[in-house]
């Protein structure tokens, strides 16, 4: 594999761990093709008397309105928020609840809920606890394990952290795990 | 969709954005207090007056309409035409033709249904996968797959990982090439979730 090959499937690995926006600009297009398009009819318009009129008349009505501050206030308030919503949606990263990671002859892309369901499985089977005492969350860097444990029954809490590291080494994806044990156990 | 494509998704939303904060300040100019805006108004102000009254004041001798009317036409259909331009390319670069050979004879295309088959084959017998699928996309100019497997709960990762590597090579080996490959493990969604951990027959 060249360096070129390396750069693409890098690329790949890129684009299915990070939203592309497309849905987003394309509802924001699409606003914008509305108003260039009314823009150009109505200019275009005008040039007849009778429609210059009519666009005289709604440009007297928007007038009337803009100098109500109370409108006023209405319509910045909606295009402050919504000039922030798109500046935000254009400087995030946008990640996906997804992990990846580039290997020999596959890109490997694993949704962190699968990560985690994979860390949860091992530490309940290594502290000897039902599936459901254990939940997990799969975060960037680390996931974050849960135990409720049974009552008087002490948990190596070590173990379980080393048992999630484990599984989630074996899919190659290097996570630092968080383990926190409830206070309050469950009854056997 | 190419990832200069991605790009222009971000660079439309930055513009619209800029463009709706810009207004949202000119709309609430009034309403704020006018130390926030004395040092800087005056000749943005100037300079808004100044371009409108040169627009206006432009005629043309083919034409009645004056200068702002042909501007604003110009302006909005200049701007139609790039906006559509756009929208085309916003598609999703799905490709059904995964491999083509050609030689002086002609050439011969390979559909996805085949990749298909051979990719998602040892999965459809395995009993801890709910579903697999294949499909193939052009990216950066080279045609990738992409297969995407749902596991069962509880299913063996580093398994179905390797099961899936084994057929990645079968598919190199009846190819004859190494075309890019991504590997998706997906999590249960909607009623998947609530499908027990073993499967029964």
């Amino acid at each position: 594999m060249n360096e070129g090959d390396r750069v693409g499937d890098r690329r790949l690995l890129r684009r299915e761990l990070r939203t592309s926006r497309a849905t987003p600009a394309v509802v924001v297009a699409v606003v914008l093709l509305g108003a260039a398009l009314g823009t150009a009819a109505a200019a275009i318009w005008t040039t007849d008397p009778s429609g210059a009129s009519l666009v005289q008349d709604g440009a007297v009505a928007v007038r009337t309105a803009w100098e109500e501050p109370s409108w006023r206030a209405a319509a910045a308030a909606v295009a402050g928020i919504a000039g922030i919503a798109l500046i935000v949606l254009a400087i995030a990263p946008g990640r996906r609840r997804r992990h990846g990671r580039g290997g020999a002859r596959v890109e490997l892309v694993v949704d962190d809920g699968l990560l985690a369901d994979a860390a949860a499985q091992a530490v309940a089977r290594h502290c000897a606890l039902a599936a459901s005492q254990v939940s997990a969350t799969v975060t960037a860097r680390r996931v974050r394990v849960r135990i409720r444990p049974i009552s008087g029954v002490p948990v190596d809490r070590a173990g379980a952290a080393d048992a999630a590291r484990g599984a989630l080494e074996r899919m190659g994806f290097g996570i630092r795990p968080v383990v926190t044990v409830d206070a309050k156990g469950v009854v056997a | 969709m190419s990832s200069s494509s991605r790009i222009l998704n971000r660079v439309l939303l930055l513009l619209a954005g800029l463009i709706a904060f810009v207004g949202a300040l000119f709309a609430a100019r009034p309403l704020l207090p006018e130390r926030l805006f004395a040092p800087w108004w005056p000749p943005v102000q100037r300079a808004i007056d100044d371009a409108s009254h040169a627009v206006s004041s432009w005629s043309t001798p083919w034409a009645a309409a004056d200068g702002a009317r042909i501007a604003a036409a110009a302006g909005g259909v200049i701007a139609a035409i790039a906006l559509i331009a756009f929208l085309l390319t916003r598609r999703r670069p799905r490709t059904r033709t995964v491999l083509r050979f050609q030689d002086r004879t002609g050439s011969t295309a390979v559909d996805e249904t085949i990749a298909d088959a051979v990719l998602t084959e040892p999965f459809r017998h395995r009993s801890d996968v709910l579903s697999s699928r294949m499909q193939g996309y052009r990216v950066a100019g080279r045609t990738a797959l992409r297969l995407s497997v749902v596991p069962r709960s509880g299913a063996d990762l580093p398994a179905l990982l390797a099961e899936t590597e084994r057929g990645v090579e079968r598919w190199d080996a009846l190819s004859g090439t190494r075309t890019p490959v991504v590997v998706h493990f997906a999590d249960r969604g909607g009623f998947d979730r609530l499908r027990s951990a073993t499967r029964t027959r």
